[in-house]
This record gives C-alpha cells, structure tokens and sequence, in this order.
C-alpha cells in the first residue's frame, strides 16, 4: 500500500465501538458464512446423498453426510408433529418442529439410536463430544404449507410471498462449544475448516437449510404424486434459513471482548485496506456498481413492520442511490473509495454508511479475504502485575474517558442484565421495577470504570497493577478489560451498557452481520428475526459454480 | 457425571458468582482449574469444597498484612481466600523479591495454582513450600505441579516464593478431555450457581426478554 494514501489509519474505537454504529452493520466478505462457503467451493467438499426416513408427513429422520478433504460430518435431523400452540422461538421451548446435530463423523445404528433419544429432548437431554453443534428449527408454518401446497399441485412457490418470509423454517438455537456435553472447541479449533469463528455452527445451519428444503419438496411429492414438481433452482437458491434471536446473544458479545475486539479489527482493516488504493480499475468500480445495484433490490425485498426501522431502510435506499449516480458520473477516480468512504461517513445515515462499507469491500477478496484467518481467539490476555499504575491510569483514561465525565452518574444506571430461572433465559431488567439486580451480571463497565480511577488514585504513586489487584480484587475484571484493549482496541463497546438509552438489538445486529445474516427484522427492543443464506447455494454441485457471489442477495438475482 | 471441558468451566463460574465472587474473580477462579487438571490433581473436588466453604462463610477466610516485601496471609478477617488468594498472586507477581507466607491450610494447592494462572505471561516459576523446608509444589507456564499431587498438604504455614531450579514440563489437558465428577458435586455446583438465576415472574416473562412468540 501507498504510506502516502489518506486510508491508512482505520476508524478509532470511539468512531466504530458505539451501539449506533455496531448496530447498523451489515454482512461483509468475510462473514462467517462467505468464510465457509468459500472454503468448501476451494477444497471442494462433497457430500452424499441424503438418507430420508420420512413418512407422508415428513416426520422420522435425515442424515446429510458432507465429506471434506480430511474427515466427514453428519447433520443427524429429527423432524416430528408439534402441537401448534407449543411452538415458540423463545429458549423456554421445551419441543420443536425439528432437532439437529452435526456429528462428527458417520453415526451408526446404535448412534442414531442414541441420538433419536437426546437430540429431540435439546437442553434436557445429554450429550457427546462426538456431537459438535446442537441446534433446532420450528417451521413458518404458513410459508411451509404454502410452498408445499403449491409444489403439490405442480406450481412454484409465488415470489412475492418468499420477499417477505424468505425461509421455511426458523433456528431459534444453535449450540456448541461443550453445551450439555457436546465438543469443546479445543476438540475441534485444531481443524483447518472449523479455525475461523462459527464455522461448525454455520455449516451446520447451511445443512439444515437444506434439509428445509428437501422436506418441503417431500411432503410435496406425498401431498401431490405425480402431479409434484420441485423447486426451480433460482426459487430453491433464494429460500433462506430463518433465526430467531433474542437477549442470550448480547452477553456473548460483551463477555468476549477479545474475539468481538478481532472481529471489528478485521473488519476495519479490510476497509482501510481498501481505502488505501489509489486507483481502482474500471473492473472493480463495475463490480461495486453490480452488488450495490443488487443491494438496492435487495433494500426494496426487505420488509419490516417496525416503523422506525422501515425508515431507516427507507433513508438507506436513497442514499445507495444517490451514491450510485455519483459514482456513474464521478471523473477523478484517485482514491474513490476513501472519497466515497468520507463522504458516506459524514452524510449518510449510520446504516448507509455501513452498507457502503461492506459494499466496496466486495471487489477485492485477493486483498482482504486473508484477514479472515485473524478473528479467531488466540491466546488469553495476560495481566501483567509489574506494570507501574500510572500507565494502567494513562491507558484507562484513553479508554474509557467516554465513561470518566461528569454526566455519569448513578441516574445513568437504569438496566441490569440477568439470567430467569425459567429455562435460564437471559433477560433484561430495570432497577426498582424488577426483582434480581442483586444477581445482575456486572455489565456496567462505564461505572467499573470509575471504580477503578478512584482505586488507582487511592494507592500510592509507585504501586503495580499487582498491589492493586491484592487490594482491590474485585477489580480484576475491568483491569483485564483494559489489558485487552491494549492489544485490541476494538475490543470494548464505548458505550454504557446499563443506561437508560440502551438499544439491546444493536448488540444482536452486530453479532448476526458477522455471521452474516441479513434481513433483520425486529419484533420488539429485544429480540429479531433474521434470514440466513439467503441466495447462498443450495447445494453442493451450485456452490462449486457460484461460490461467492450472493451478499445482498434479491428475489431476481441470477445465478 | 461427565461435562465437557468447558461446560464445566461455565458451571465453575457460574457457581462462583452464586457464591458471592464478582465476575471477574468468577471467571478467573474458573480458569484457574484448568491447570489443576493438568497435572491430575482433584481440581473439581477442590474447586467445589473452596465454592461451598466460600458460600457458608466457614472458616476459609483469610486477610493479609505485608511486611516488607512479604505478603502474610493471617485469618482474623473476613476477606475470601478466593479474592485474597488471587490478589494474592498477582501481588507476588508484580515485582521480584515478593514472597506470600500464610496460612490457608485448605487451599494452598489453589492458591499456587493462582500463582501460575497469574504469573504466566512473565514466564517466572514459583516453588510453594512449608516451613520445615519440604517443597510441595512448583509453577510451570501456567501449570501447576505438585510434588505428590495425593498427600494433602499439612495444614500449616507455606511459603510461596520465586524458583530457582529448572521447571517440570508443563502438563496439557488434551483437548478431547472431559471432567468426571460425582452427581453430588455436581449438585453442590448447580446449587451455587442457581443462585445466580432470578426467579421467573409474568412481567419478568413479557417485559424482560421482549417478549417475543
């Protein structure tokens, strides 16, 4: 890269780690579903086909058997009847339309049989480290009757229906990392394909899409005989996977901060990388037209019943607009997309900008696609005990002088986060209105951080982070925060997560864009719905013709 | 009962929190069992029994006075060895000539696993050892290794101090391990960490997570 460029420097935490911006992102590159995609069209993973033990109903069980290069993984799926009034996506669930796990390896009778026997039962039952990921998924029973019925009587699904509800089924869970007994990521973190974050969970929800998919096409050929067809392949590629999420994800995202800190690293590096080039070709320009032309489709598909995130998508389309006819009559090409970025950083809405900021990374996968092997936790930070507290107090005043002001005051202490006693369903509260702050999880960093400028200031000027922690043990936490930060800025959401302002559904968005989810869709402050894969292949023979070209995918995309 | 590795570790945390620890305490006292289990020692056991007396308020609590570069744990006040212990250690780790002399009969193998949990990144070692001079246990890379990992260490005064010989070899929990434990441990550890969950309540259900379908 050019030293010279004006792109070098990436956004500071202050700019990126605020609840506005990580609540407008969108999916990029280097998602963890592109991550995965593209690694299975390289290495060319295959997969067997599928063995449906299904009745009329399409209720029994599936195996899908995908084989990498190196070892073979089964999604093991339980599909049963439910009653309609036991549905729901909330953890309290205690039954599901359907049940999943990705197996490691190719289960026999007797593991099926096992299987058959815990994987329905979900959190209540026990498992294995021969199970890797645990999930489960309720049908849109409209949208599955109605695709079903249709592809029964020889006709496909109508597009205007999948444009609102793109998928057949919703995952409301998906479960790894030693959850009621099933693999530790040290197990498997070793394995080429599941190094980067959530790949065993993404590759085991892509399954489960397909299995949505093949189920539907099942009950229709039951429902219809001879008269059935199948999906069209373009229709068959659009339906994605639903996900409900709902509080259980935020803490995820402020208990990491390492991993969220690598995540948003990568993420900004990608951008300054490509705000550093000082002449893009006209094949790349055309490249960024192409996806932010299909984003304005995709914009248009998206629709929400939330009043005030309709607007804001609203307010997204016309400034991709308006960027598109800028771009179509732009002369100097010197630095475009740092133009562009400055400009859409300074005029755009939050979610313009973020668009705009995933959008410009698509031309260049040989320059950033890379970086997608840097978001995996390494090593944990270690606090180091011999460092003198005046430079543990420089660095927290850098850190965190969001938090230091006047204007935090205990008024600006309004939420607490815990966890019911039903089915331990994280939840939100509000000191004086609801019981349980006294077993909050202590998520309010901007006053820990107050904390521990009062301790610091409290010991003599020579002491060590070390006579701190001996005096002040409860510290530990916020301390291990700010040695974090040292290390990866990004790491710390600058904002307080108590406050009477807190927007939880930003946490959700950010987690769900790095995943690579699209379509959110709010249904309260707390929890969305999502759409997963949508126009992702659907298969393996079409992942190897089409890897990766279906961000901000639409209804009449071609592939 | 078996969990997995880091189920365990979860359940460890969550249990501390239920005792009464703050998080960040919690999550460094559940990391600390990881390299207890490393060198075999009953590390679930000792985890549990520290959690429970903690919770009770018996008779593991310990303060400290320093006197020079010596950090003396004494038992007159009412500080958790849990806190003190992994204060304690990143004291001792914060300048050489430090030394921890105390008494914590019950928990000195926890304690020296703070000691190496803690210490870890500056690569020093550290030997603990009783006042008649018999060593019973080292630091090694975040590990921690005793000498004789089944005799219980006698409930006297220890000395925690820098090392001047050559480490063990660092032992690795393999990454397919998982943790046994008896069904009534893991009793007295859900136990502890039910303390954590708030009980469940109409607006709790409609108003705390969203409320959703």
């Amino acid at each position: 890269m050019d030293s010279a460029s004006p792109a070098l420097n990436r956004r500071t935490p202050d700019e990126v780690m605020t609840l506005t911006t990580l609540g407008a992102m969108f999916p990029t590159r280097l998602s963890f579903m592109r991550l995965l995609l593209r690694r299975m069209a390289h290495e060319k993973w295959q997969m067997d086909a599928p063995l449906l033990s299904l009745d009329a109903q399409g209720y029994g069980t599936a195996v899908y058997t995908i084989r990498t290069p190196e070892r073979a993984y089964s999604l093991v799926a339980f599909s049963q009847a439910i009653p309609d009034e036991r549905r729901t996506d909330r953890v309290i669930a205690e039954v599901w339309d359907t049940t999943y796990v990705l197996y490691d390896g190719i289960p026999d009778q007797a593991e099926m049989d096992r299987l058959a026997n815990c994987v329905p039962l979900q959190e209540a039952g026990r498992f294995t480290p021969r199970e890797i990921v645990l999930s489960r998924a309720n049908k849109s029973i409209r949208m599955f009757e109605h695709v079903a019925d249709k592809l029964a009587n020889g006709e496909q699904p109508a597009l205007a229906d999948l444009r609102r509800v793109g998928y057949l089924m919703r995952t409301t869970a998906v479960y790894g990392n030693g959850k009621f007994g099933v693999a530790d990521r040290s197990r498997i973190a070793d394995r080429a394909e599941f190094q980067a974050p959530f790949q065993a969970e993404m590759l085991t929800v892509w399954l489960i899409r397909l299995f949505t998919l093949d189920l539907v096409e099942h009950v229709a050929r039951h429902r219809g005989g001879a008269s059935a067809v199948l999906l069209a392949g373009h229709i068959r590629r659009f339906i994605g996977i639903g996900n409900a999420t709902g509080l259980g994800m935020a803490p995820f995202l402020i208990n990491h901060p390492e991993l969220i800190g690598r995540w948003i690293e990568a993420r900004e590096t990608a951008v300054a990388r490509v705000r550093a080039i000082a002449n893009p070709t006209q094949t790349e320009i055309g490249t960024f037209l192409s996806c932010a032309e299909r984003a304005l489709s995709h914009l248009c598909e998206w629709q929400v019943e939330d009043d005030g995130y309709a607007a804001r998508i609203r307010a997204t389309t016309g400034e991709i607009e308006s960027l598109v006819t800028w771009i179509r009559s732009f002369t100097d090409p010197t630095y475009l997309w740092d133009q562009i970025t400055c400009h859409t950083l300074a005029k755009f809405s939050p979610d313009g900008a973020e668009m705009t900021l995933s959008l410009i990374l698509e031309p260049y996968g040989d320059l950033i696609d890379d970086l997608g092997t840097s978001m995996s936790l390494a090593d944990g930070t270690p606090i180091r005990a011999d460092q003198p507290l005046s430079d543990l107090r420089s660095r927290l005043v850098a850190a965190y002088g969001w938090a230091l002001g006047p204007d935090m005051s205990q008024e600006q202490r309004r939420h607490f986060w815990y966890v019911s006693a039903a089915k331990q369903e994280p939840r939100l509260g509000e000191i004086g209105e609801d019981e349980g702050d006294d077993k909050a999880f202590a998520f309010d960093y901007a006053f820990q951080a107050r904390s521990l400028l009062a301790a610091i200031d409290s010991l003599p000027s020579d002491a060590d982070v070390g006579s701190l922690l001996l005096h002040h043990p409860e510290l530990l936490d916020i301390v291990e925060r700010l040695e974090i930060q040292q290390a990866q800025p990004y790491a710390e959401i600058r904002e307080n997560l108590v406050g009477p302002d807190l927007v939880p559904l930003a946490l959700l968005r950010c987690k769900l864009a790095f995943f690579g989810a699209a379509k959110f869709d709010p249904l309260s402050d707390k929890w969305l719905r999502v759409t997963l894969f949508q126009g992702a292949p659907s298969c393996i023979a079409d992942l190897q013709q089409a890897p990766d070209d279906w961000i901000f995918s639409h209804s009449g995309s071609e592939h | 009962m078996e969990l997995a590795l880091s189920e365990f570790v979860a359940l460890l945390s969550k249990a501390a929190r239920g005792a009464g620890l703050p998080d960040g305490l919690a999550r460094q006292n559940a990391a600390l069992v990881t390299p207890l289990l490393a060198t075999g020692l009953p590390a679930a056991e000792i985890a549990a029994h520290v959690l429970t007396s903690f919770a009770s308020g018996a008779s593991v609590k310990v303060d400290y006075r320093i006197d020079r570069e010596t950090l003396l744990l004494v038992t007159d006040k009412p500080i958790s060895t849990l806190a003190s212990g992994i204060g304690a250690a990143y004291w001792l780790a914060g300048g050489e000539g430090r030394r921890i002399e105390g008494s914590a009969p019950d928990d000195a193998r926890w304690l020296l696993a703070a000691v190496a949990y803690c210490t870890r990144a500056g690569g020093k070692r550290y030997t603990m050892r009783q006042t008649d001079g018999q060593v019973i246990g080292a630091t090694c890379d975040g590990a921690v290794i005793m000498t004789n990992p089944v005799t219980d260490i006698r409930p006297d005064k220890f000395v925690i101090e820098p090392q001047e010989v050559a480490a063990h070899q660092t032992s690795k929990i393999p990454a397919d391990s998982t943790v046994k434990l008896s069904t009534e441990m893991v009793t007295s550890l859900t136990t502890l960490a039910n303390f954590t969950l708030v009980a469940d309540s109409e607006r709790s259900r409609l108003k705390g997570a969203g409320p959703g379908n």
